[in-house]
């Protein structure tokens, strides 16, 4: 079995997904995708939404909601501050609007985002958000994207996202 | 993904030495007390998770960060520290008034303190907490902030002293994307919180809310530990 070695650097290290964003047809804003990882880097840099004393090791646009008609845009953000023997993570889903402008940003261990459906954000596993005592693996943006609740998906039933 | 045998081969050292128990009393004494202070979680929490955390963050007596950042509190980039010192998301609600005031102005690099403040950050990482925007009561007037390039309302809210909440009450029309040169009128007012419950304190969530993420291992480390080693220390009385 091969084995992959990440050598972590000062410099960013970028795994840009290149996901298909679903979008409302009715939805007035034109949908936002990133075909340049340098773009990606300049949008967050420029956001201030990166810490500069953390190492960058994967940043991407996970897809776009729908919200009251407005397009949002999720990237999927994760940090490593260097520790004795091990890395401690600062993962994060980040939301930014239709200026780019950081709206929500909502962090997570393993529950990394999926995909998108409408105003609705669906997570490889489940986390909770402050203000809510329940857990769940679907986020469901509302309020300009400010606010947000939780549920729980089978995300099997929602398989096959693209019809071929 | 498995366990580096390197990994596993410096935590077999605490087998058969009593140094990797230097600690334990200080946990025991973290733990206990906030068995006290949160009742209801009382008989969740095992002391021995938190012994396996600081030998796996460590990497044991041999390793510098033992005497120093046991816990690895107050490492570059890590936002524990700060938390921490600005008695904020909920570490407020968790720190005794001793511990606030010696991790405001001791040192982090002492070892015990080092502790102490990682099972505080870990404490705050597993509450459940309810936050509320509320108004300084001792400064009602009404302020203006002239929106520059690069702000958002979370950037604005830290800068300025108050509240996204605040910010969208009394800038409705706002809400949406923020002009450069553009006006908003805010009040003092800061988020508080209230711990509403607590998530189960499982090698899982700890390596989820403490390591975030960050060890792909960190969960099957602590268990390693807890369920390998532990049960066959060697100590001579």
């Amino acid at each position: 079995m091969n084995r992959i070695y990440l050598t972590l650097s000062t410099t960013f290290i970028l795994s840009f997904l290149g996901c298909q964003s679903t979008t409302d047809k009715s939805s007035s804003s034109k949908a936002q995708t990133f075909s340049d990882q340098a773009a990606l880097i300049n949008l967050v840099r420029g956001a201030e939404i990166t810490d500069k004393e953390r190492s960058l090791v994967h940043l991407s646009h996970s897809c776009n909601l729908v919200i009251d008609n407005q397009i949002y845009t999720v990237i999927d953000m994760r940090e490593l501050v260097k520790g004795a023997t091990t890395a401690r993570g600062i993962n994060q889903i980040i939301l930014l609007n239709s200026e780019h402008q950081l709206v929500n940003r909502i962090e997570y261990g393993q529950a990394r985002p999926l995909f998108c459906e409408s105003n609705k954000l669906y997570l490889y596993d489940t986390l909770i958000v402050d203000g809510q005592a329940k857990e769940g693996n679907v986020l469901h943006f509302t309020d300009a994207g400010f606010a947000v609740t939780v549920t729980t998906e089978n995300l099997n039933t929602k398989l096959p996202l693209i019809s071929h | 993904m498995a366990i580096e045998p390197k990994w596993k081969e410096t935590i077999k050292q605490g087998l058969n030495d009593p140094k990797w128990d230097k600690y334990d009393s200080v946990i025991k004494t973290e733990v206990d007390a906030y068995a006290l202070k949160f009742k209801p979680l009382a008989s969740k929490v095992n002391w021995l998770l938190i012994k396996a955390m600081l030998w796996s963050e460590s990497g044991g007596p041999s390793n510098k960060a033992w005497d120093t950042r046991p816990l690895q509190i107050g490492n570059t980039g890590d936002p524990a520290y700060a938390i921490l010192k600005n008695a904020e998301e909920g570490s407020e609600l968790i720190m005794s008034e001793t511990l606030k005031s010696s991790i405001a102005s001791g040192s982090i690099n002492k070892p015990d303190l080092n502790i102490k403040a990682g099972i505080a950050y870990l404490y705050t990482r597993m509450a459940v907490t309810n936050i509320i925007s509320i108004r300084d009561l001792k400064d009602s007037k009404e302020y203006e902030h002239k929106v520059v390039a690069g702000d958002n309302l979370e950037k604005i809210s830290k800068k300025v002293g108050t509240t996204i909440s605040e910010l969208r009450r009394l800038n409705p029309k706002s809400s949406g994307t923020l002009k450069i040169g553009q006006t908003l009128k805010y009040v003092k007012a800061t988020m508080q919180r209230s711990i509403i419950g607590w998530r189960e304190f499982t090698a899982d969530t700890i390596a989820d809310r403490y390591n975030g993420g960050g060890d792909a291992n960190y969960s099957a480390k602590l268990t390693y530990i807890i369920t390998e080693i532990f049960p066959k220390l060697v100590r001579t009385k």
